[in-house]
């Protein structure tokens, strides 16, 4: 498996808090990592961590391989592209004039592909409307477009849907989608709208408290939030066996707990249940959203 | 860094209050050098260039403060740094950018008052102290200049918003009140005359020596401070009696290098938003 990114045990510490604790995470090459947590959680600490705007007080990252503390992390950062909190556009300047900036501070030899990425973003005519009169979502997408003058592999994008409109939102939705589909981009995503992110993300780190709660694939969460028939029995055996005997999908949670996929007849179901001498304690459909996943994973009120 | 120094200088060209400076500067020296001279030549006052030439040099500074802080505000609020960061540039090169980025258009605001100037040269001739005299003067500008730009990198590096904005702005009234109070101290005469009432009308009494003069030691410390500080060279060359020219000079070398090479340090190790 390839890695773009990388950390292990990552901390960031002030004067009197904590904001990134021994923090350990892998973005795999090609995925979409949703980066989710509340406000305050470290979200962006670890941003600005691996973009070398902070320098970490604990741990280590790697970014394509290579080590922060080494000195070739700069040229490790030139294959990537990111957008931290709000977009880095000179307000007074065009969409235009905000690219060949880019593009001088990149050092690129010419301004071949300026139009094409302002059409990926659908800036292309914009004219002489300087950034200060666009709207939240023609900065963010010309944030974005700026983080993708370099021609980069990797993707930053801090609450990139934050203040955005609905139409808005599904706009920078299907940037980002193109991007990593069209472009293999892999794509690191931090925001707290569960909704927005479970659109996108491929895979999912839950941070809370500086902490990496749980990371998991889109397939491992989707499985986890799947719509089941949850049983509490006596004795997972004679349930278990029941349930092959009628070819039904399940997974065992625990030795008086499992879950059932498929749609079973209940009345079949607890008929060969008490004809085995196994007691049903407790039966209920069992349905969670990510929202409510991620609320399980840590604890109080999701944002 | 020539990436990001070309940037910058991109920028710059685009910069409007930049040129808003540039103007005013240019616009001043012309104006106050043309009503100068002829006031002067309406008197029949004899008068050379240099007499008001160099008048301009104080308000430098102040232009050098608009210009650097605007500018460097925007590199923070806009997220311009953040971006020169992420995307490889290491902080070092970030830092020497903008330093001679201020530099250069410093450099310029100081270029703007050195042409407009020129409008007196048709009306009381050129500089009656010689090209190399001349020269040296101008130097001593530049060098001031890049002590301006030196001390108002460091300050906008280092600091972020529009406290960072007012802070060089008034940092710069800092350092002219300074250079006023050194010069205030250096400009009191050794001895005083106390006007003397007597039947016959009024005298003026045998010299005193004046409580007030600084001598010995303390004398050379408020020189020297007179040298070191930018703006106690633009006040010595206000009125071309600039006393030490090549210590003002190696003072500005000495200003410019420990604020760069500070600003770097501590621009290096600063936690960044």
């Amino acid at each position: 498996m390839e890695y773009v990114l990388k950390t292990q045990s990552l901390s960031k510490a002030y004067k009197t808090t904590k904001a990134l604790d021994n923090l350990t995470m892998s973005v795999e090459k090609g995925a979409i990592y949703g980066f989710v947590g509340r406000n305050g959680a470290g979200k962006t600490t670890l941003i600005r961590l691996i973009c070398g705007l902070q320098i970490p007080t604990g741990g280590s990252f790697q970014l394509y391989g290579c080590p922060n503390d080494s000195r070739e992390i700069h040229r490790a950062r030139r294959r990537m592209g990111a957008v931290v909190e709000t977009p880095a556009i000179y307000l007074s300047m065009t969409a235009e004039e905000n690219l060949k900036q880019q593009y001088q501070i990149l050092g690129l030899p010419s301004y071949d592909g300026l139009k094409d990425l302002l059409a990926l973003v659908r800036l292309e005519n914009t004219g002489k409307k300087k950034a200060k009169d666009f709207s939240l979502g023609m900065r963010q997408r010309l944030g974005i477009a700026v983080a993708l003058a370099g021609d980069p592999d990797f993707l930053i994008l801090d609450e990139p849907a934050n203040g955005l409109d609905p139409q808005g939102i599904v706009e920078i939705r299907e940037l980002i989608l193109r991007l990593n589909r069209e472009r293999q981009i892999t794509v690191l995503i931090s925001s707290h709208i569960l909704d927005e992110l479970s659109r996108l993300a491929t895979h999912y780190g839950f941070i809370d408290g500086g902490r990496m709660v749980r990371e998991l694939s889109a397939a491992e969460l989707e499985a986890a939030c799947r719509k089941c028939l949850r049983l509490t029995v006596s004795d997972t055996r004679p349930l278990t066996a029941a349930l092959d005997k009628m070819g039904l999908e399940y997974a065992v949670r625990s030795d008086t707990e499992a879950d059932i996929y498929d749609a079973p007849s209940v009345t079949e179901l607890t008929l060969a249940l008490h004809n085995a001498g196994c007691e049903v304690k407790n039966i209920h459909e069992h349905d969670e959203s990510l929202e409510s996943y991620y609320m399980n994973l840590v604890g109080g009120d999701a944002e | 860094m020539t990436n990001l120094l070309r940037a910058n200088l991109f920028r710059l060209r685009r910069d409007l209050n930049f040129w808003c400076c540039f103007g005013t500067v240019l616009a001043c020296s012309a104006g106050f050098m043309f009503f100068w001279c002829r006031e002067d030549l309406a008197l029949g006052l004899e008068t050379s260039l240099e007499q008001y030439y160099f008048r301009m040099t104080l308000s430098l500074g102040m232009f050098d403060a608009i210009v650097s802080a605007l500018f460097l505000n925007v590199e923070y609020s806009e997220g311009a740094i953040r971006n020169k960061l992420a995307v490889g540039h290491t902080r070092r090169s970030v830092y020497w950018a903008h330093f001679l980025t201020i530099l250069a258009a410093s450099l310029l605001i100081a270029l703007a008052w050195l042409l407009g100037g020129c409008v007196g040269i048709p009306m009381v001739g050129a500089w009656s102290f010689g090209v190399g005299a001349w020269a040296f003067h101008v130097l001593i500008v530049m060098a001031a200049s890049a002590s301006f730009a030196a001390i108002f990198t460091f300050l906008g590096m280092l600091t972020t918003g529009r406290a960072a904005t007012v802070g060089i702005v008034l940092v710069y009234f800092a350092l002219l009140l300074g250079a006023a109070y050194v010069d205030n101290i250096l400009s009191e005469p050794e001895f005083m005359s106390n006007f003397l009432t007597t039947v016959d009308g009024t005298a003026i009494g045998a010299p005193e020596p004046n409580p007030y003069y600084v001598s010995g030691a303390a004398r050379a410390f408020y020189e020297f401070l007179q040298d070191l500080l930018p703006t106690g060279q633009t006040r010595q060359l206000q009125t071309v009696s600039v006393l030490h020219p090549v210590r003002a000079l190696l003072c500005d070398a000495g200003v410019t290098a420990v604020f760069t090479l500070g600003g770097l340090a501590l621009f290096g190790r600063k936690d960044l938003k």
